[in-house]
């Protein structure tokens, strides 16, 4: 991964120092409570319902076993001995004291760790394939060019008051694990024909009050000159952005208005002005980034181990969590293995200091001392040995960290809703509970097999409810917490909105709907047919029938 | 109200009578060639005010709101397009902005009264590390020489 230089790290301590003076001016008076809001929203602390959020970026889900530690630390001496890791792979603590930030920067800095730019109108963390650089299906690790977006857009003088957020991902598959149509802009790491190296770029995707997925800018962008096009859009898009109204302000509706034809025309226009110039990246700096990016010293002897065979033929559980829980390598005798945060009746995306701790030391001992955070509220440790995937399941087992449900309906993306959040409308853990409840045997959901279900407490979709094969929204009617089921949504290459199902449900009716809906696809599914392909097959209309034709 | 010019504080009298630009184009041409400083705001027309540039020794950038960034790209358009006089931030300013500024290409800042403090040459060199190439230096990190 990539290690600071000098310059990288006196960035991140003079950062600290600016933040810790901004600070003290602003508790000392000197600041207005709204310019200070910009200043340290742009450094990831929120005021939240029950107390200050601070949101710490992890750079594309990567993060060293030290790293982890350090956020168990800071969990543990700043907070309530918890984190809670977000659908932009970075992690919140909920609840820090403001007076006590700069401390926690300055602990985090340490570490090459920083909260810049997690929140406010500014470029937020750049996101990727949770599997970069080890799928077996990848055409070419996305990770270095994350890094250098990281670089260019960290604390760039000229956007750090956009109309709004910039969210921006980048993938090296063609597979989509990263959700790149419903992003600000995103970007396809492809080779040409020729092949030469460069970006599919799509710019206007985005969810919130106006989900809309990303459209084609560009089939062809050399990767030299990523940052000369990405400030090409930055600039566009800072200048005739919206400013009236923040609900109009991303650039995916900049897109629809202008339409994307004149939109592309602008950003080539003001590129040509651009490319070739001073921002196209030498390729010395390229292999410079991508040589932190090598692949790890792998045993080549891997595949000989014959225990994890035995270990699968002797133990069910472990059969279980293996074909769940773990994922193809590009290297023969290794696998990627998701550390599930979504535990039975628990937080998604919630992790103790005690199990940070305990990850940290697994993959110290396993997986090459990295973890990777996934935008599905997950962690991964991607470089683990057969031989060694026994040892890491009890591990995790005795840590409730191995409740084998990836991809399952358990498996659920959730924003921590109104419990924490001043934005939320309506509560979603509980509901997170509801469904962990109703849906508590373990072969009804396999048989039922892979289901996205995303939920969110309000209409911003931190949950990415739009594209959750069975997506919840929490809707506040009359001060009371309704839910609104969309279904057939899809953040993946083949992305799509899902489409509302029908009227809003009641908070304890949530999961005996889900129930029907599921019953539904098993009665109506083909072979093998996943809940989202009989979805696209037969439309809503079913499922409508099935929730709605008795109660009315 | 206090102005910052190259970083230095200056208390003399403002030299330049700033006409608004959508005003200043409504003037007849003898009466333009009486103005020698336009001010703009977001919403002006970016190309129109590239092209006259030339005409003026100094073009105020209003910020009206906190949250309006689009003047720093306006200034960076303006350097970038060859015009040397002078870039000055009005409107919602402030020392946490100053460095920003700098970097986009703007030499005068109106700073508030009560925005301003003794201590605000800080706010030029609290920030060392410069990742991006812009206006004062265009240079990424990555065309920039290590450090000795």
């Amino acid at each position: 991964m990539y290690i600071y230089n000098d310059v990288d790290q006196r960035l991140v301590d003079e950062r600290v120092a600016q933040y810790r003076d901004q600070t003290r001016r602003f508790l000392a008076g000197e600041i207005s409570d709204d310019e200070f809001l910009a200043l340290r929203l742009m450094n990831g602390l929120y005021i939240q319902r029950q107390a200050p959020m601070l949101r710490v970026a992890i750079p594309y889900g990567l993060m060293s076993a030290e790293q982890l530690r350090v956020l168990a630390e800071v969990s543990r001496d700043f907070d309530k001995g918890y984190g809670h890791f977000t659908t932009r792979t970075n992690i919140q603590f909920n609840w820090p004291k403001l007076e006590e930030v700069p401390d926690i920067l300055e602990r985090l800095a340490k570490v090459q760790l920083h909260a810049i730019q997690t929140s406010g109108n500014c470029i937020r963390n750049t996101t990727t394939d949770h599997f970069a650089g080890i799928h077996p299906s990848e055409t070419e690790d996305p990770r270095p060019w994350c890094e250098l977006i990281r670089q260019w857009s960290t604390l760039h003088p000229e956007f750090a008051y956009l109309p709004r957020k910039f969210k921006i991902a980048v993938t090296g598959s063609k597979e989509d694990r990263a959700a790149s149509q419903v992003h600000d802009v995103g970007l396809h790491l492809i080779r040409n024909s020729a092949g030469e190296l460069g970006f599919e770029v799509l710019v206007g995707g985005g969810l919130g009050r106006t989900p809309i997925i990303g459209k084609k800018i560009r089939d062809f962008l050399p990767a030299q000159e990523l940052i000369s096009y990405l400030e090409a859009i930055l600039r566009i898009y800072n200048l005739k952005g919206r400013r009236d109204n923040k609900y109009k302000a991303r650039i995916k509706i900049l897109v629809e208005a202008m339409g994307v034809e004149a939109f592309t025309e602008q950003v080539e226009a003001h590129w040509q002005t651009l490319k070739d110039g001073e921002l196209r990246i030498p390729q010395e700096e390229i292999d410079r980034v991508t040589a932190f990016f090598a692949d790890h010293p792998y045993d080549a002897n891997a595949a000989a181990d014959l225990t994890l065979d035995e270990k699968l033929d002797a133990d069910g559980d472990f059969r279980t969590w293996y074909a769940r829980n773990t994922h193809p390598h590009k290297r023969a005798g290794y696998r990627a293995v998701t550390v599930s945060l979504k535990p039975h009746l628990g937080a998604p995306g919630d992790i103790t200091a005690l199990q940070m701790d305990v990850v940290a030391d697994l993959a110290q001992r396993y997986s090459f001392a990295q973890i990777r955070s996934t935008h599905e509220q997950n962690l991964v440790l991607a470089d683990v040995a057969q031989a060694d995937l026994y040892a890491v399941w009890q591990t995790l087992v005795e840590h409730n960290l191995a409740r084998p449900n990836i991809g399952l309906l358990t498996d659920m993306i959730v924003c921590p809703g109104f419990d924490f959040c001043s934005l939320a409308n309506a509560h979603t853990l509980n509901i997170a509970d509801q469904i962990n409840q109703t849906f508590d045997d373990l072969d009804y959901l396999h048989d039922l097999g892979e289901i996205r279900l995303n939920m969110s407490g309000c209409i911003n979709a931190c949950g990415h409810h739009h594209v959750g094969h069975i997506g919840i929204l929490g809707v506040d009617k009359k001060g009371e917490d309704w839910y609104q089921i969309t279904l057939g949504g899809s953040s993946r290459e083949d992305a799509s909105l899902g489409k509302v199902l029908g009227r809003a449900v009641a908070a304890e009716e949530v999961a005996d709907t889900l129930k029907k809906l599921l019953e539904t696809y098993v009665e109506i599914r083909l072979n093998g047919e996943r809940f989202i392909d009989t979805v696209r097959r037969v439309g809503v209309a079913p499922f409508k029938e099935a929730v709605y034709a008795v109660a009315s | 109200m206090p102005l910052l010019v190259n970083r230095e504080l200056w208390l003399s009298d403002d030299v330049y009578h700033f006409v608004p630009f959508s005003e200043y184009l409504e003037l007849s041409e003898a009466e333009q060639l009486l103005v020698d400083a336009v001010q703009v705001n977001g919403d002006a027309p970016l190309e129109q005010l590239l092209q006259l540039a030339e005409r003026f020794e100094a073009i105020a950038v209003e910020f009206p709101v906190l949250r309006d960034g689009r003047g720093f790209s306006f200034a960076r358009e303006l350097r970038v397009s060859g015009f040397t006089g002078q870039i000055r931030a009005i409107g919602e300013t402030s020392r946490d902005k100053l460095a920003l500024l700098e970097r986009c290409g703007f030499d005068a800042v109106e700073l508030a009264a009560d925005k301003f403090k003794r201590e605000y040459p800080s706010a030029y060199t609290e920030m060392s590390v410069r990742y991006q190439g812009a206006v004062d230096d265009p240079r990424p990190i990555y065309r920039q020489e290590e450090p000795a």
